[in-house]
């Protein structure tokens, strides 16, 4: 299987921020979230990846071939929507997508009707008159259409209402269907797009803290209380303990162990209740 | 394949997955030699990550009730009619069992449990 | 891919194109139908239509760059598939082509006109250069805050590059003004600010061939 993106070593250096060393891969096929606080390099990773920034040391690999901003055949396998939403202001949404129709020899103009339907994209407005959903929107378009076989998508959802969000998320599910294709997109807000995800990779502070299949997490972390009459307990694997008389409630990134531990030590009325993707990106992300 | 997936439950995705096709096979709504979609494609009808549904199909298969034939799919396995029998019964013991033990923690008399379940029974 | 690019500038900044055509057109059918505009002011009258011509086609020339920053177009490109030398290319292109064409043109015009028109677009030629050269060292400072040596502030560095070039600039002008360098052809010095500025204009262009960021 190909790999869609290979990021090798990468860093970016800034006054006051420092991204990487970053090691980072992505199988075609494959979704992977990528999960930060704000400021914690997200964007920069994109932005390294397409050609906005030049890395200050290690290399970016699009489908087995450098990022070099000389040549131009790895572009053509990348669709972009970036922080920021770039368009020729004055003209119509038609126009835009016109614009850059001329760049990519496989654009649909029939991938785009179908799009602009189901987005509900007004294309006749000036781009500078658009709402700022309808400019995310259509700057996804403008990545979708070339059919690129990989997505960078950073924070897609930003903007849009849960009817939009809903059609997207059923647009990205066809894109990754067939198992050639790939997308990388980042977030702070999980609940919206975590189903999609195959893997998720949390970076804080520039550097990569956890690079986790999802459904290892949702599987394996859990909130259990339980009563317990020891004071001293020694459980591995908690990340969080409440604790209110002989009530407790912990946070376990491993709940069969756990539960076995509580066993052990006689506790009652154990109980455990799966917990969000969202909830254990927080856990993860406060751990030192 | 309609199936009712959700985020709020307990149970994990591929749990529900796996246990609502096993149930759809032993009752026989999914004969032996039924191909399965492929898990690409349940994937996009039922909005989760192709990781899950792998998930899904491994835990049917690990209890014998799909086999993947190499390059072709999944397939309802042919089942015995008292291989069926035995996998349901194995299912309703996993079930009981922890609801039955907190009914006796909590001091329920065993004649008190029979007499709930017939009650229950009655009413199908 | 250069060629779309322009006429895609073409196509948007069509209204600026053609505020800077109309002086143009103005002065060419009054000076073909030997028609001036007759003030009293002995300064308007000698600097009127370099006046109009020259500052006019800088604001307009400047309000375009202005508009491609605000609206972030070297943002685009540089991660849709164009490679970086043809966009420094077209950068360079993009400078140097609105004057140039009324360049070209104000020859024409030298030749179809009267000839006691020819002072007036000696000092439109002459308006136009300075400004050229002035446009380039913007440009060229403006990238020069994107391109690498992250030791120094970037407003320290572009306001130096505005320095060094507008110093040099400035020495040039005054080399040819006082007629150090001979006129390769005669009294028209204005030919040797035009290579000047043609040059900061290919130094922008490698200055931009050189930025770390495009964001």
């Amino acid at each position: 299987m190909s790999q869609a993106f290979k990021i090798s070593g990468v860093i970016k250096d800034f006054p006051e921020f420092k991204l990487g060393p970053l090691d980072l891969e992505l199988e075609a096929g494959t979704v992977l979230g990528y999960v930060g606080p704000n400021g914690s390099g997200k964007t920069t990773t994109m932005h390294c990846m397409v050609g906005l920034l030049k890395a200050d040391g290690g290399k970016v690999e699009i489908f087995g071939r450098d990022n070099d901003p000389n040549s131009i055949d790895w572009k053509f396998d990348i669709g972009y929507v970036g922080d920021k939403h770039v368009f020729y202001e004055n003209w119509n949404g038609a126009k835009n997508l016109k614009f850059l129709s001329e760049f990519y020899p496989n654009w649909s103009d029939k991938y785009v009707t179908e799009l602009v339907e189901r987005f509900q994209v007004p294309l006749n407005k000036r781009a500078k008159d658009l709402s700022s959903g309808n400019r995310v929107k259509l700057s996804l378009i403008g990545a979708l259409a070339h059919s690129p076989k990989l997505l960078i998508l950073d924070e897609p959802t930003a903007g849009l209402d849960p009817v939009v969000r809903t059609e997207l998320l059923d647009v990205l599910f066809e894109v990754v269907e067939s198992g050639e294709r790939a997308i990388f997109y980042s977030t702070h807000i999980l609940s919206d797009i975590s189903r999609i995800a195959d893997v998720l990779a949390f970076l804080d502070n520039g550097k990569l803290k956890l690079k986790v299949a999802k459904d290892d997490l949702t599987d394996n972390w859990r909130k259990i209380t339980f009563k317990l009459n020891s004071d001293e307990v020694e459980l591995t694997n908690v990340v969080n303990t409440e604790r209110q008389g002989r009530d407790y409630r912990v946070i376990s990134s491993n709940y069969n162990v756990t539960i076995d531990q509580l066993k052990q030590l006689n506790a009652e009325n154990i109980l455990e209740t799966r917990m969000s993707v969202d909830e254990i990106a927080v856990e993860i992300l406060k751990k030192k | 394949m309609i199936l009712n997936l959700t985020d709020l439950s307990n149970e994990p995705l591929q749990g529900q997955i796996a246990r609502q096709i096993r149930s759809k096979i032993l009752s026989g709504e999914l004969e032996a030699g039924y191909m399965l979609p492929s898990i690409r494609k349940l994937a996009r009808e039922q909005k989760v990550s192709v990781i899950t549904v792998q998930r899904g199909y491994e835990l049917l298969e690990k209890d014998g009730l799909i086999i993947s034939r190499r390059g072709k799919g999944y397939f309802v396995n042919n089942l015995m009619k008292d291989e069926k029998k035995g996998l349901s019964e194995e299912k309703l013991k996993q079930n009981l069992t922890p609801m039955l033990r907190v009914a006796i923690d909590e001091g329920m008399k065993t004649s008190e449990i029979k007499k709930i379940i017939d009650d229950i029974l009655k009413t199908f | 891919m250069l060629k779309q690019l322009l006429i895609n500038d073409l196509k948007y900044y069509w209204f600026v194109f053609m505020m800077m055509s109309l002086p143009l057109i103005i002065f060419t059918i009054l000076g073909l139908t030997d028609t001036y505009i007759d003030l009293n002011m002995e300064f308007i009258n000698k600097y009127f239509w370099s006046l109009v011509i020259g500052l006019g086609s800088y604001f307009l020339i400047y309000g375009m760059h202005v508009n491609k920053y605000k609206e972030k177009h070297d943002r685009v490109l540089a991660y849709l598939p164009v490679p970086l030398k043809n966009r420094a290319i077209y950068k360079f292109a993009f400078g140097i082509f609105p004057i140039v064409s009324i360049v070209f043109f104000l020859e024409f015009l030298r030749t179809i006109l009267p000839d006691s028109l020819n002072t007036t677009i000696t000092r439109i030629d002459a308006q136009l250069s300075l400004l050229f050269i002035f446009l380039g060292i913007m440009s060229t400072s403006y990238d020069y805050m994107k391109c690498p040596t992250k030791k120094i502030k970037h407003s320290i560095r572009s306001a130096s590059i505005v320095i060094i070039l507008s110093l040099l600039s400035a020495g040039f002008i005054i080399l040819v003004g006082s007629e150090t360098i001979p006129p390769i052809v005669k009294g028209r010095d204005e030919i040797y600010f035009y290579l000047w500025g043609i040059v900061i204009a290919v130094v922008a262009s490698v200055i931009y061939y050189r930025r770390e960021s495009f964001v």
